[in-house]
């Protein structure tokens, strides 16, 4: 048994108005061939948690009902690819009750939700768009060759037989190497019935036959305001960075998309720098805890984060690399995978972790109960040491430039030392300097107006450069490890590696010149 | 018709956490670096290859892949459900069958390979005469099609010997 399947599919949308078999006629019409296969019914439900965890973790549950089978299937929610859905589907058989369920079966499913299972997912699912179709299915052949199948679907709410929202919608989905038939089937739909595909995931659609949609991340209450006090700045950047964290933690956990481990990695870097720069609104005690707390699961996220960025770089340099570089790049990048799946165990072990927990706790006791964690320096009545209001009151709009050209500053001495003498350990603290620089701008962005935005971009653009820098170097510390484990017999592979060394090591190296053009380009044009 | 079969190589022990999935887990880089080498000794002893199928595991892929890439440039490895650890001899025949070529590389995992083999020399489907090592491989010979007790063994060759008939 094959625990994922990768789908790929088209789908289109179906008005009322049109006639369903006008769309079929259009497939034949491009030169294929549907033979019917078949009706069935089935009931889907769809299954989530009251804080949507499956759905932050990019996959739709479902529980499908087709007869007295029960099937219990997984799918990522996003696709990979544009108008032809790629999607990897899971399934396996279902518990014969209804949920919430204390344990799955053994299965590709149950293999799957492992890593969110100190979130307590399957004992607090529940059913969140129930839908029945009636599913028309049809063999798609290209003269005598099967290319896939196609499914026209009449899906509404379960239980709204003659009422309720319902649509009808047509799939087209095809089995490995028959891919490129799909966009002739797109081509043809569009041109002969002006029909476009339609990319909206299932889960979605049910919701929305119950009037329902999808959640988003709950950052409104963290909006900024002009007249906000530092301390409602302070307390409103780290509420919308622990949400952000939390948001992104099961799509961490699950795996399924790099881009959750990047977006929880970067919350927990700028709820670090937040602490420092709202130093004075936020109690020591507070910023050491917190600060110990996520620079260790940041560290955690860092490892990982690390390694996809690596990897990324060694597939781009692959389409470039000559023959006999391509081999070690091969090699290297599985070296790569093994040592990123043993990070990520590690990066579990964590985010399981009592002490992680007690974090969550407390963080999320915070962001349900308001701003309790500074409650000394929030209070009206606590004073400046010289009598007046203590600056974590006044309004960001005073406060916020002081601190801003504070953190200006040291990016300048950062550079000036990174200018003098550009090793890597100055250029890595330059890069640090500009985070920090950057993030203080973005903070105050609201008080600061549209020029903050700007700055904010600038200083990202140097950030970024300063990063490939560093990000080649990682990299080349992973490649020289890695090389050093090539058998002697393999010469064409040492070759190979060494030449990628060869190409990797002036991209870590930053001139004089180069940091001063990206000075003058990115930060040092209109400092504050 | 011609099989060449061929053990996945050295790949993370079975249970380790990083690969809770056994499917998933892939060759270590020592597992890679010894297959390319014993994959120039299969370049000199096999045939030229008409098709590389492989089971659909992470390991198996990878072995295929190099295989490819060292034996067959350019050629597309297509995959099999039936050489799978739990695969079914008599569907995987009835496969390879269908492919009406002169020479298949077939990538796999232990012990269904080796019982594949006995199977096809001796028409057992419980015993099995034959042992690939990681990264091993043997080479049957058909006088026309597939069938239970049909084949001839060429040769077996551990990894090892493969390797240094790729150096030599």
């Amino acid at each position: 048994m094959r625990t994922a399947v990768l789908e790929r599919e088209i789908k289109f949308r179906i008005p009322e108005e049109r006639d369903a078999a006008a769309v079929c006629d259009a497939i034949e019409g491009a030169g294929f061939r549907l033979e019917s296969s078949g009706l069935v019914t089935h009931e889907d439900g769809y299954l989530d948690t009251d804080d949507w965890i499956l759905f932050r973790a990019g996959i739709a549950l479902r529980l499908r009902r087709e007869g007295e089978r029960l099937t219990l299937q997984a799918k990522t929610i996003q696709s990979k690819t544009g108008e032809v859905l790629t999607r990897t589907e899971w399934a396996q058989e279902a518990p014969p009750t209804d949920p919430p369920w204390e344990s799955l079966p053994n299965g590709p499913v149950a293999i799957l939700l492992r890593p969110l299972a100190k979130l307590r997912v399957l004992a607090r699912l529940t059913t969140r768009a129930r839908v029945e179709s009636e599913r028309k299915m049809f063999r798609w052949l290209h003269e005598r060759e099967l290319l896939g199948s196609v499914t026209l679907d009449r899906v509404r709410e379960a239980g709204t037989q003659n009422g309720g929202d319902s649509y009808r919608e047509l799939e087209v989905e095809a089995l490995d190497g028959a891919a490129a038939a799909l966009e002739e089937v797109r081509a043809a739909v569009e041109r002969r019935l002006d029909l476009h595909t339609s990319v909206e995931s299932k889960l979605a659609a049910a919701l929305a036959t119950a009037g329902e949609k999808l959640p988003e991340m709950p950052e409104r209450a963290y909006a900024l305001y002009e007249g906000d006090r530092l301390a409602d700045v302070a307390a409103k950047t780290l509420g919308r960075h622990l949400t952000r964290m939390f948001w992104n933690e099961p799509g961490t956990r699950l795996n399924l998309d790099p881009n959750y481990v990047h977006d929880m990695r970067v919350a927990t870097r700028r709820l670090r720098t937040a602490l420092q720069v709202f130093a004075m609104a936020i109690p020591e005690e507070t910023r050491e805890s917190l600060g110990r707390d996520l620079r260790w699961i940041g560290r955690a996220l860092g490892g990982v984060r690390d390694l996809d960025v690596g990897l990324r770089r060694v597939a781009a340099m692959v389409s470039r690399a000559p023959e006999h570089e391509r081999a070690a790049l091969y090699v290297f990048a599985r070296y790569l995978e093994i040592r990123r799946a043993r990070r990520r165990v590690r990066l579990l072990r964590r985010l399981d972790s009592k002490r992680y927990e007690a974090f969550r706790e407390r963080a999320q006791r915070w962001l349900d109960g308001g701003p309790t964690l500074w409650a000394p320096i929030a209070a009206p009545e606590s004073p400046s040491a010289a009598g007046g209001v203590h600056p974590a009151l006044a309004p960001a709009y005073m406060v916020g430039p002081r601190i801003v050209a504070e953190w200006d500053n040291r990016m300048r001495e950062a550079c000036q030392e990174a200018e003098r003498k550009s090793t890597p350990a100055n250029v890595h603290a330059l890069r640090i300097a500009v985070k920090h620089a950057r993030y203080a701008v973005e903070y105050f962005a609201v008080s600061e107006g549209q020029s903050a935005h700007h700055r904010a971009k600038q200083l990202a653009r140097l950030q970024d450069k300063l990063g490939e820098h560093q990000d080649a170097a990682t990299l080349l510390r992973h490649m020289r490890r890695y090389a050093r484990t090539i058998p002697r017999r393999d010469r064409q592979l040492l070759l190979g590696a060494r030449g990628v060394m060869d190409r990797l090591e002036p991209e870590t190296r930053i001139t004089r010149g180069e940091l001063h053009e990206l000075w003058e380009l990115g930060a040092g044009a209109d400092v504050t | 018709m011609e099989l060449l079969i061929v053990r996945h190589a050295i790949a993370v022990e079975h249970g380790d956490p990083a690969f809770e999935n056994d499917d998933d887990r892939p060759l270590t880089p020592e597992g890679i670096h010894k297959f390319r080498l014993a994959a120039r000794g299969l370049k000199e002893v096999a045939p030229k290859l008409d098709r590389i199928i492989s089971s659909p595991l992470v390991r198996a892929r990878q072995t295929a892949e190099i295989l490819r890439d060292v034996v067959s440039p350019h050629r597309k490895i297509d995959f099999c459900d039936h050489l799978v650890p739990s695969g079914d001899h008599a569907e995987l025949v009835a496969y390879l069958n269908r492919l009406g070529v002169e020479s298949v590389a077939l990538v796999g995992h232990e012990p269904h390979l080796s019982s594949f083999t006995s199977y096809l020399l001796a028409g057992k489907h419980d015993t099995a005469f034959v042992e690939y090592k990681k990264g091993g491989a043997g080479l049957m010979e058909f006088p026309d099609a597939l069938a239970a007790g049909s084949g001839t063994l060429e040769w077996l060759i551990q990894p090892g010997a493969l390797r240094d008939i790729g150096a030599a």
